[in-house]
């Protein structure tokens, strides 16, 4: 690993702790630091008023699910990349956010009567779990068929991912075709991706797939380093090509699977974090995976702070506001790159 | 040593290379020659570890090659690849670096350095270490991946165990002068460290030179073995390779010199021909 890129660690958790701290004081709701003294001091002597409520029953669930679901959207997709050895791959092309969307938009639409009776909460996390199980359940479906005597072809499988992914698609709009009003704008706010519904137990639940998974694939960075060269040459090196593909898919599907599960889909993270930290450190992925997961989650922070406040006191989708920031950064900084490539 | 015997290897259930026996002896290189399709490259991918082999046994040191494990192996052998493409922008340091993933005790950055600036200087790519491997030409690449090869070589203990080096076509784009540097330098290092060697060559001649041992292939089957002066006649390279010949003494070296021609010329006698036609 290069020095700078060592050094960029350390700068980039820095940076991840600047970003909670400050979007915990923004909002609709300016606090300032007194405020938020206060309402630390009342939290921890267990009293409750509207600041307290404010701050650690809304702000910062919400802000650490966008940085778990920002950075576990991110490492997954470097994951998925150095896998593929395909720099236009991510989660999505594997069959997970179909899947997910699948799941998700049949849960409400046919269930919309039944759940209609049941809380706010419980039909959410009806939608949640039918999107996780969606999520794996095609992925597992791409991953069956591109295997065949224990060898998994990524080719074939980037193939049936595009040809499954479609497949879901068109059931989706069947769905949607057969939806009502209130459900058709449920669908399209879950496809936007919001992380306002943020709770403590959507933490617990999501916090341990994110950070364990996170650690797992950071296991395999020398073996996809090795995958850079091509699955044979990995092979020659001495790494277990098969058993690490395995491994990282199921990694990834149920990081991505859980971050879907929870806030809907919020694209481009998993496209432009691992992108832009190659461009600048190149594409060693025992620091691409740790910087991809700590930037993936300052970037989705940064996203919702802004999402929250830009049109307070009502709300954007996140997903608008990370394509719509992340899009043109994106392109620019490929600009950049490539006027630097033919100075050389 | 590794000694093949009788080796049948199939891919879809398509019967590539048949009975092959020969032995790989440690200091030597052994040289695999033979047209398009005659099974040189699966016969060293079979070698290499996969599980393509259908019959037979390989004795690697007097191990089943089926009872090592990939890490093992990798140990034991470095394979210089035809051509290995990369998607994404890798340093060359980076990428010889790759040779210690075969260690199985893992080592100090330090030393790490220290084995990737040797091999980088052996190949004469030093100051090429900060360079994205792509912007290289195929003959650098070439020199990169051997640094690799010796890296991954000289990353595990030497004591106790044998090691190889397979190399797949490892002149082609090369040129000419390169392919000469190539293979001196594997000549070097072979002699030096008393690795065995199993290469697949397509020039004749560069093969009779560095040679201590030639297969000559043809439709899956070995059907010469021996030192380049034994089995490099007009006979057997028509048989096996389909071209007319004329062998001479080196004029240098002390080893055969092959002439190549079609079979649409009529040669009349050596060194005199003229066009059929």
């Amino acid at each position: 690993m290069s020095i700078k890129s060592l050094l960029s660690l350390p700068i980039l958790l820095f940076l991840l702790i600047i970003s909670i701290i400050g979007a915990t004081f923004l909002g609709a709701y300016q606090t300032s630091f007194a405020e938020v003294g206060q309402a630390m001091v009342s939290f921890l002597s267990g009293k409750n008023n509207t600041i307290t409520y404010l701050i650690f029953h809304i702000r910062l669930p919400r802000i650490l699910l966008a940085s778990l679901v920002g950075g576990g959207l991110a490492v997954a997709g470097a994951a998925i990349q150095g896998l593929f050895r395909n720099p236009l791959a991510e989660p999505s092309l594997i069959g997970i956010t179909s899947g997910a969307m699948l799941f998700a938009v049949s849960s409400i639409v046919l269930m919309g009567s039944v759940l209609a009776t049941f809380s706010a909460i419980f039909q959410q996390a009806t939608v949640s779990i039918f999107a996780f199980i969606g999520g794996l359940l095609t992925t597992y479906l791409v991953y069956f068929l591109s295997s065949k005597h224990g060898r998994t072809n990524v080719m074939t499988m980037l193939l049936a991912g595009i040809a499954i992914t479609a497949f879901a698609g068109a059931i989706t709009g069947i769905f949607i075709f057969l939806s009502d009003d209130q459900q058709l704008r449920d669908i399209t706010f879950w496809s936007l991706g919001s992380v306002s519904s943020a709770s403590w137990i959507q933490l617990g639940i999501t916090a341990p797939i994110v950070l364990i998974g996170t650690f797992l694939l950071n296991t395999h960075a020398k073996s996809l380093n090795a995958i850079l060269l091509g699955e044979k040459e990995a092979t020659y090196l001495g790494i277990k090509v098969e058993k690490v593909k395995s491994q990282i898919i199921l990694i990834t599907a149920l990081i991505v699977g859980v971050s879907i599960a929870m806030t809907g889909i919020i694209g481009f993270v998993g496209l432009i974090i691992p992108h832009f930290l190659r461009l600048i450190f190149g594409t060693d992925y025992r620091f691409l995976l740790k910087g991809s997961a700590l930037l993936g989650a300052i970037f989705l922070i940064i996203a919702d702070t802004l999402a929250r406040t830009i049109i307070a006191p009502a709300e954007l989708p996140i997903g608008i506001l990370t394509a719509l920031v992340g899009a043109p950064f994106f392109l620019w900084l490929l600009l950049q790159m490539q006027r630097k490539n033919s100075e050389l | 040593m590794i000694d093949i015997q009788n080796i049948t290897i199939q891919k879809s259930k398509k019967t590539i290379v048949q009975n092959a026996s020969f032995q790989i002896q440690k200091g030597q290189i052994t040289v695999a020659i033979g047209r398009n399709g005659a099974g040189k490259s699966t016969l060293l991918e079979a070698l290499t570890g996969s599980n393509l082999i259908q019959s037979g046994t390989i004795l690697w040191d007097n191990k089943q090659l089926k009872t090592l494990d990939l890490r093992q192996l990798a140990t034991r052998r470095a394979v210089l690849s035809q051509k290995v493409e990369i998607t994404f922008s890798v340093r060359v340091s980076e990428l010889v670096e790759m040779g210690c993933y075969a260690c199985k005790t893992p080592l100090l950055q330090q030393k790490i350095n220290t084995l990737v600036q040797h091999a980088l200087k052996e190949v004469d790519m030093l100051s090429f270490q900060n360079r994205d491997f792509r912007t290289l030409s195929g003959g650098e690449q070439k020199r990169v991946l051997l640094a690799k090869a010796i890296v991954q070589l000289n990353c595990s203990n030497w004591a106790n165990v044998n090691k190889y080096l397979f190399l797949d076509e490892p002149t082609a784009s090369l040129d000419i002068e390169q392919q000469f540097k190539l293979l001196e330098r594997v000549k070097k290092i072979v002699r030096r460290r008393d690795i065995g060697v199993f290469a697949v060559l397509h020039d004749i001649n560069l093969a009779a030179q560095f040679a201590d041992q030639i297969l000559l292939m043809k439709d899956g089957e070995i059907i010469h073995k021996g030192s380049p002066k034994a089995i490099l006649t007009t006979e057997n390279l028509q048989e096996t390779l389909g071209i007319q010949a004329i062998i001479q003494k080196h004029p240098i070296y002390d080893c055969p010199y092959v002439l190549t021609l079609p079979n649409s010329v009529k040669v009349f006698s050596a060194g005199v021909a003229s066009s059929s036609s």
